[in-house]
């Protein structure tokens, strides 16, 4: 059968970085074709040139056998492509409505398309008012009323929580019932085998190879990672007394948060996202005033203090926005010197090497660097160079390899001198990693937990 | 149409945007001549002890557009900042009094913009743009009122400024610009360049925001008035205002300078001289006749290639 | 003094009809995400080829000139990503520039001008307030406004983030040049170098104190006009200088945007700012 979609020999270059280098990938009707790597393998990339965000530097795009070159969105929108981003085509202080206008659809077939899919579309909310999983049944419900044959998933499942990820992988497969094309992109294997009849494997920007039906976890697993990454579980062997604590945090959205950390433990804060993780950390941190609750460090009072004091006692932050913690617009070396008061260059040389940062020179703007390297950057800094006492960190590893990530808790046990608190959205990373759990819903610590842990009894907390 | 970010900055489309420039010049100045003898004469027509006064002044205030726009702060009332810079100045007894109560009087006048942006965020280009609108009227008060020379009867005039030497002119421009190549290599220039890409990163640099704010837009406005206090006291006669002839230019030309120097302290002092060089040309088409505000047209445009520069200096742009 | 009040009333009426269809030409373009600095230079440049050709074809030439000269900004500023806020100085002052030029013969020369009562004025001034609402309303009008609080969705909705900006431009090119016609040809009949500044510019703050609302906007242009008028009440009444009184709409304005300011941080109203308001938008750009 023809491929709806047909690509061959993709290559997309950035400053700095090869993203695709020569990349085959089809996809036929009533297919769900999943598109498997690591983080950083070039599969968001390949997706964004589908759907005219980024024009290929080499490379051939075919729909139904004929030659096209896809220039824009509202081009691939007319090619009948659609995509289902982690950024959504919402627009939040519109309503659903209003956004459904914006992008042509009618309204009337939409609802009824809803309908067909179990859903009842909200017309008359603020998009800002939904959740994310709501958000993205409109999304489909758009593509779907569009008349779209090729739909786009990029990592659908990232914020949602695992009942509703049951809830899509089904719709997914009614889609190629209806006779649509999905590419499915994740980095889950065990997702991408529940849903997918093809699954093309993605690594550092090249094809490994296209796997059928029945998928082997294992053989999967190779072709994503060069080595077989030893995921050592390294846990804390001594555990002292409590050097940071919070008691009753409160702020716009956390509600009541009472946090302990011991000298060398690894506290991990588990939630689906958008209950509070974020505005959590940023209180743990000192970054932003509660408006509630209090903050001890070492047994002292440090509520209310600025920022610059809980530098100063030594308190790291790593925030998941990037922009907060690393100035775009200035070079590498003018970065690492928020930090480092001498002998930066040297120090900077090191840290590269160390932890395998890749940057052309120190003058390169930061923004020159693809995420992966800017998050190492800021590991090199906060960790590496600062040596903290205490580390706060929102979702630190989100879009890293494994093999960075792997580092990264390297370089928590090494450099951190009294303990660490992370957030993370993996249950299985936190039963790796930590040496207690907590668990937060709705802006509140629901439950805690101490090793050994279940994980299943942990899932159950997530979703309460 | 697309931009691209380049691989690599190209300064070298710095010198095309110059080019750029030259060329627009060149063409606004003969199509407001249509002569190509009156044109000729406009572009060629030099006086270098006029021309290096006019280049020190766009100098220092070309300074203050660095100090401002490399925070990411976009300070463009530098015209009005000069000339409470100017009036400060004729209200002195001697040259160095002037550049103090200059650099006093600025900070003033900078600081309702600077504590609206701080408490309300407020715009600060707005708000400092129309606060130079104001001081012309303002300026014209004093020259009426308290700053009017009582003895030259019958002509509404301020009182002279005192006189200061170009040596003079030229040593305080070298000294500000050595001290703003030094601010930049110290830890208050690096928060000051951290600003540019906002407020919470000054903040997790563990400085405080509002103070870098405060004191960047301070800074600008400073060195903007102490342009004027220097344009006015280095004039060879004349080191007055009347009501026709109060605002002098100098905030935009300095502006342009700062862009078509790439924000960089040492480019903008170079290009400062085209600027001050396009100040003459227009001078010169004054004197042909064509009305003072052609001169805008001439240093706008130079500024347009200035921010072009800029863009191109990043970006790569592509037709497809 | 009943007198007085009414004269001031009527007065700032009259001027209130150019600063409305101004600041709603303001009010477009900052939804649309672009903080148009050189709207005085559109403004002004707009007056002086009014003044040039005098009534009737000036009309249509002022709205010709100045809207290509308001599009030419946000092709640069947006297309081209040339800095917002620094490009609309330039064509403040390119825009005064050409205009001294176009307009010096005309110096000091009446202009005849038709009698024109403020209240008619203002009225249609109101009816072009409320078309603007039913406009951003529209399907155009909704892209602007995702244009100005999220553009990347917009773009990813297959709608043209830079086509939106433009017709935005358009628009408020068509308003801003509106005004500048009006004031030369129907507000003060003559044409002076200094005449028409400073409209533009407080057409720009009056925008942010209407809080991007064509229908605040008619009662926050009556702000300005209010003090322009006091000031030229207040000069034959009072011994204050001329000169400080002229200040009084400047600091006025800018004291109410502060206020404003203030109090919509405090509430909701947070939420009706544009929030890529003077941020540019690149298409590739990768974070």
């Amino acid at each position: 059968m023809e491929p709806l979609l047909k690509a061959v020999g993709i290559r997309k270059v950035f400053p700095g970085v090869v993203a695709l280098d020569g990349v085959d990938f089809d996809v036929v009707r009533g297919e769900v074709h999943g598109l498997l790597g690591e983080n950083g393998a070039g599969k968001s990339t390949l997706i964004a040139i589908f759907y005219g965000v980024y024009m290929p530097d080499g490379g051939e795009i075919y729909i139904n056998g004929r030659r096209v070159f896809i220039k824009s969105p509202r081009h691939a929108a007319n090619l009948g492509i659609s995509v289902i981003s982690q950024h959504f085509a919402l627009v939040d202080t519109l309503t659903v409505d209003e956004n459904l206008k914006l992008s042509g659809v009618d309204v009337e077939t939409a609802v009824k398309i809803g309908r067909e899919l179990g859903t009842e579309l909200p017309l008359d909310k603020y998009v800002g008012e939904l959740t994310v999983g709501e958000r993205q049944r409109i999304e489909i419900v758009k593509a779907l009323a569009r008349n779209s044959e090729v739909l786009l998933m990029d990592e659908p499942t990232a914020l949602l929580s695992p009942k509703e990820v049951k809830a899509l992988l089904a719709t997914v497969k009614r889609l190629a019932e209806m006779g649509k094309a999905v590419v499915f992109v994740t980095h889950k294997i065990r997702e991408a085998v529940e849903v997918a009849d093809r699954i093309t494997v993605l690594r550092k920007g090249r094809k490994v190879g296209t796997y059928e039906k029945p998928f082997d976890e294992g053989a999967l697993l190779d072709a994503m990672f060069q080595v077989v990454v030893q995921r050592r579980v390294s846990k804390s062997s001594s555990i002292g007394d409590v050097i940071y604590r919070a008691e009753n945090l409160s702020g716009e959205r956390v509600r009541k948060a009472t946090i302990e950390a011991r000298r060398g433990e690894l506290v991990a804060i588990l939630g689906v996202a958008g209950n509070g993780q974020e505005e959590l950390m940023a209180l743990l941190s000192g970054f932003k005033k509660p408006r509630g609750g209090k903050l001890f460090i070492n047994g002292e009072d440090v509520t209310d203090k600025p920022f610059s004091e809980f530098l100063r006692r030594g308190v790291a932050y790593l925030p998941e926005d990037r922009g907060r913690a690393l100035a775009k617009e200035l070079s590498v070396l003018d970065n690492f010197k928020i930090r480092c008061i001498q002998g930066c260059m040297e120090k900077l040389a090191k840290a590269k090497e160390v932890l395998d940062i890749d940057f052309p020179s120190p003058s390169t703007r930061a923004a020159a660097l693809s995420g992966g390297n800017q998050q190492k950057l800021l590991l090199a800094r906060e960790l590496w160079l600062v040596e903290p006492y205490v580390l706060v960190a929102s979702y630190p590893t989100r879009g890293l390899d494994v093999d960075t990530a792997e580092r990264f808790y390297a370089l928590v046990k090494s450099a951190v001198k009294g303990g660490a608190v992370v957030s993370m959205e993996d249950v299985e990373e936190a039963v790796e990693r930590a040496d207690r759990i907590y668990v937060i819903s709705r802006g509140e610590i629901v439950a805690s937990f101490t090793p050994p842990f279940d994980v299943d009894e942990i899932a159950e907390a997530m979703t309460v | 149409m697309r931009l691209v970010q380049r691989q690599f900055p190209s300064p070298l489309h710095y010198a095309a945007a110059f080019l750029g420039s030259l060329a627009t010049v060149i063409l606004i100045v003969f199509t407001l001549t249509g002569d190509l003898a009156a044109a000729t004469r406009a572009l060629a027509t030099v006086d270098a002890g006029y021309l290096f006064r006019v280049f020190v002044v766009i100098g220092v205030v070309s300074l203050s557009g660095v100090v401002s726009y490399r925070a990411g702060l976009w300070n463009i009332g530098q015209e009005g900042q000069a000339i409470i810079g100017a009036l400060a100045a004729i209200s002195a007894d001697n040259t160095a009094e002037a550049v103090v109560l200059a650099a006093l009087a600025a900070a003033g006048w900078m600081l309702i913009p600077a504590a609206l942006r701080v408490t309300a965020e407020v715009n600060e280009a707005v708000t400092t743009f129309l606060m130079s609108l104001a001081a012309v009227s303002v300026a014209r008060y004093f020259v009426e009122g308290p700053l009017k020379d009582p003895a030259k009867k019958g002509f509404i005039v301020t009182m002279e400024a005192p006189y200061m030497e170009p040596a003079l002119a030229s040593m305080l421009f070298a000294g500000i610009l050595a001290g703003v190549v030094l601010l930049y290599r110290t830890r208050v220039g690096l928060t000051m360049r951290l600003l540019s890409s906002g407020e919470e990163i000054v903040k997790y640099a563990g400085r405080s925001p509002k103070s870098y704010i405060l004191i960047t837009l301070g800074l600008s406005g400073i060195l903007a008035g102490i342009g004027g206090a220097v344009e006015i006291t280095t004039r060879d006669a004349g080191r007055y205002m009347t009501l026709q002839q109060v605002s002098t230019g100098f905030g935009l030309y300095g502006i342009s300078a700062a862009w078509l120097g790439g924000l960089h302290p040492l480019g903008s002092v170079a290009a400062s001289l085209y600027i001050a060089w396009l100040y003459q040309v227009a001078v010169n088409l004054k004197v042909a006749g064509l009305p003072a505000l052609v001169a805008n047209a001439l240093v706008g445009a130079a500024m347009a290639w200035g921010l072009a520069g800029y863009m191109m200096y990043k970006y790569r742009l592509i037709w497809r | 003094m009943a007198v007085e009040v009414s004269s001031i009333a009527l007065e700032a009426l009259k001027s209130a009809a150019p600063m409305l269809l101004a600041t709603l030409g303001a009010v477009v373009g900052q939804r649309a995400g672009v903080l148009n600095l050189g709207l005085e230079g559109v403004v002004y440049l707009s007056a002086a080829v009014a003044a040039t050709l005098g009534p009737p074809w000036g009309y249509l030439a002022a709205v010709a000139v100045g809207t290509l000269f308001n599009l030419l900004y946000y092709v640069l500023s947006n297309d081209l990503a040339l800095n917002q806020i620094l490009l609309g100085f330039a064509f403040t002052m390119i825009g005064y520039g050409v205009g001294s030029q176009l307009a010096k013969g005309i110096v000091g020369k009446p202009i005849e001008k038709p009698v024109v009562y403020g209240v008619e004025a203002f009225a249609i001034a109101v009816v072009a307030a409320a078309a603007v609402y039913f406009f951003l309303r529209s399907k155009t009008g909704l892209a602007i406004k995702a244009s100005g609080d999220d553009p990347a969705s917009l773009d990813l909705m297959g709608v043209d983030v830079y086509n939106t900006r433009r017709v935005a431009g358009l628009v408020e090119g068509v308003l801003a040049s509106a005004a500048g016609a009006y004031l030369v040809l129907l507000y003060y009949g003559s044409w002076s170098e200094q005449l028409v500044m400073g409209w533009g510019s407080l057409a720009v703050i009056t925008a942010m104190i209407s809080l991007w609302s064509p229908l605040l906007a008619i009662a926050a242009s009556l702000v300005p006009s209010f003090f322009i008028s006091l000031a030229y009440v207040l000069q034959r009444l009072l011994q204050i200088s001329p000169h400080l009184l002229n200040v009084v709409p400047y600091a006025a304005s800018i004291a109410v945007l502060a206020a404003v300011q203030v109090v919509m941080r405090k509430t909701r109203l947070k939420a009706l700012a544009p929030r890529w308001l003077a941020k540019p938008y690149i298409r590739e750009e990768r974070t």
